[in-house]
């Protein structure tokens, strides 16, 4: 497996430029996600990865070697689709082969490395069945398995649980890491799930507007987002358009631009005063019982799913909030009580409205 | 959409109905009704003597035969030219796409004699393509390239071609580019992708717009009068002989029958073999 390299990658599609200037490392036999909302950019760079898309400009490497000219075919890179598009004239096994045909390897090596990556799928068992006869989650795998048969120098996945239900998502997302961690595969994800991105990834690219806007380990960006658009985009949190009134090494004083509430939040804006306030839903603390600090706040909406319970609040300083309750301490709707957070936990993020 | 509209759409088809069978299904019944009546001596009487007649006439199987290989000579070149250039048009530079595409518009709009009347001067025995023939010194005298059937061909091809196209222009825009995607990006080179992906994916639903073209053809009555110079007798030029210079309703009619009974076997043979081809591709796959 190999380390790839983006540097200043520009896309436009006629006069509109897609991506300007982006710059990207992936170490050998890391898995990145690009992740974003649609229209950001994401499928564009993997596209130009791939050789499907001429980019503008820049160049790309892998293990040093320029490969901006090289057209798809010889790239050697593996690539899982959007829908898998398994060709429906041929069958599992020709479709693994069809990458093999192409390199001229003779007839029976073709067919015992095509049946030793379905073995690694677990699909060495529907050897002629065609894609229609399979389901979402076998025709996946059998599109995996034709993206490695090839010793692919890397591998590039396109939404690849797009077509697949929620149930098989999460249990297709954990054999896929595990096999690209026993093979050491160099890969690109492109998502627009943050779940999938924060469960598969060592590291995420957070893009927006054809830009990289944040980039780092699922767990970094989760907890220490750069900005509200990170915040909001990975997981669920609140946003509170804020002023900043004073400033005080790493924490600050700030005032919702809405209610003129006053709080104390950790971190500090620089070169403006006007920011966002993010406060996750599982920091806030829900009591009935007034303690130092606390704000009053009344349950508007309570809905419960099963592994918690997200309460809709109203409160008098904050406006609306998002709590998230584990097991006990439902409270019903209608209920009054008091909210209170650890204060490293309301965090001071620039942005515009995401 | 308002509660009333399907039962207005129910009504609208009213009059279309009644302008169906007044203009079109009552004149052509009682054309063809007119092939199994013969008229003699001031009484009629139901007979299949036309159809014996036809059937018993050399001219008119040969003419049968000429119009069958015509047609569908003229639906296979027209399909693989009209594929091709269909192609071009959805899969290369938008450009080039456009260029073709106003050509064959262009030469859509263009009427048909006219376009036989430019063949008959490009092809004629002092025409530009003998001129050229003879400057490079390849012929010595000028070629009969005309009047016979390969110059209607030629003719026929040049009609349909451009219909053909526009027909499978959406066929070939239906089938998602990451196909063709997938087939590269596994190592194969453009004309292997179109071959064994792109070709196998889009041809049944191809294959029926080339059955237009046949259908087409094997009416044509133009292209073969003024390209074969009275040496191509197809259907067409029997059935107005009959009716127009031996007013001989009944055995035009009769002819019609069996063009129409011929190309009705050729489609419905062609379309058995796509649809067949369509569900062992189609089951079970939604």
């Amino acid at each position: 497996m190999s380390k790839f390299e983006i540097e200043s990658l520009k896309i436009a599609y006629g006069n509109w430029v897609a991506i300007e200037d982006l710059n990207l490392t992936i170490e050998k036999g890391e898995l990145v996600s690009l992740l974003g909302p649609s229209g950001s950019g994401k499928t564009s760079v993997l596209r130009a990865i791939g050789g499907y898309l001429k980019p503008a400009g820049g160049s790309m490497r892998i293990d040093g070697k320029d490969i901006t000219a090289v057209p798809p075919q010889f790239r050697d890179i593996g690539m899982v689709f959007q829908n898998f598009v398994l060709f429906p004239h041929m069958s599992t096994v020709e479709n693994v082969e069809f990458g093999l045909q192409t390199r001229g390897v003779a007839k029976s090596e073709r067919r015992r490395r095509a049946v030793e990556a379905l073995e690694m799928v677990q699909m060495d068992t529907y050897l002629d069945r065609y894609p229609f006869e399979l389901s979402g989650g076998q025709q996946q795998r059998v599109a995996l398995a034709r993206a490695i048969v090839i010793r692919p120098t890397m591998l590039l996945m396109d939404e690849p649980m797009g077509a697949l239900d929620a149930k098989l998502r999460e249990r297709a997302q954990e054999e896929i890491r595990a096999l690209q961690q026993e093979l050491q595969l160099t890969t690109v994800l492109v998502t627009h799930d943050q779940r999938e991105a924060m469960a598969m990834s060592d590291r995420i690219v957070v893009m927006r507007s054809g830009k990289i806007v944040d980039a780092g380990d699922p767990w970094r960006l989760y907890h220490a987002p750069k900005t509200a658009f990170t915040a909001e985009f990975l997981g669920t949190t609140n946003l509170l358009q804020v002023e900043v009134l004073t400033r005080d090494g790493n924490k600050a004083r700030v005032r919702m631009a809405q209610t003129g509430h006053e709080l104390d939040v950790e971190g500090s804006l620089s070169g403006t005063n006007a920011g966002y306030v993010s406060l996750r839903p599982e920091d806030i603390v829900c009591t009935s019982r007034h303690e130092p600090g606390a704000l009053p706040a009344r349950v508007v909406k309570r809905m419960f799913y099963g592994v918690n319970t997200h309460l809709r609040l109203e409160t008098p300083g904050l406006g609306s909030l998002l709590a998230v309750q584990h097991r006990q301490d439902s409270f019903e709707e209608g209920a009054e009580l008091f909210v209170s957070w650890q204060p490293q936990d309301a965090r001071l993020l620039p942005g515009d409205l995401p | 959409m308002s509660v009333g509209t399907p039962t207005l759409f129910k009504l609208g088809i009213i009059p279309l109905a009644f302008f169906f069978l007044v203009f079109f299904a009552y004149p052509v019944v009682h054309f063809l009704w007119g092939s199994l009546v013969v008229e003699a001596g001031g009484s009629s009487s139901l007979t299949l003597r036309n159809f014996t007649d036809a059937l018993g006439s050399s001219a008119v199987l040969r003419s049968l035969s000429t119009t069958l290989l015509l047609s569908v000579l003229t639906g296979v070149v027209s399909l693989v030219l009209g594929y091709l250039l269909a192609f071009q048009v959805v899969r290369r530079s938008p450009l080039l796409g456009r260029v073709i595409f106003v050509a064959a518009i262009a030469s859509l709009f263009t009427s048909t004699i006219a376009r036989a009347l430019g063949w008959r001067v490009l092809l004629g025995f002092e025409g530009p393509i003998n001129k050229a023939l003879i400057a490079m010194g390849i012929v010595s005298e000028p070629l009969h390239l005309i009047n016979n059937f390969a110059s209607v061909a030629i003719g026929m091809i040049h009609i349909q071609v451009p219909v053909v196209m526009v027909g499978l222009i959406p066929v070939i825009e239906t089938l998602p580019r990451d196909f063709e995607r997938a087939a590269v990006g596994l190592g194969a080179p453009r004309w292997k992708t179109f071959l064994t992906v792109h070709l196998p994916m889009t041809w049944m639903n191809a294959v029926p717009v080339g059955l237009i073209a046949i259908m087409a053809t094997a009416a044509y009555f133009t292209t073969p009068v003024l390209l074969g110079g009275g040496r191509v007798d197809v259907i067409a030029i029997q059935i107005q002989q009959a009716s127009q210079v031996l007013f001989d309703f009944g055995y035009a009619a009769a002819l019609s029958v069996m063009l129409v009974a011929m190309i009705s076997a050729v489609a419905i043979a062609i379309l058995l073999f796509t649809h067949w081809r369509r569900n062992v591709r189609a089951r079970g796959s939604s």
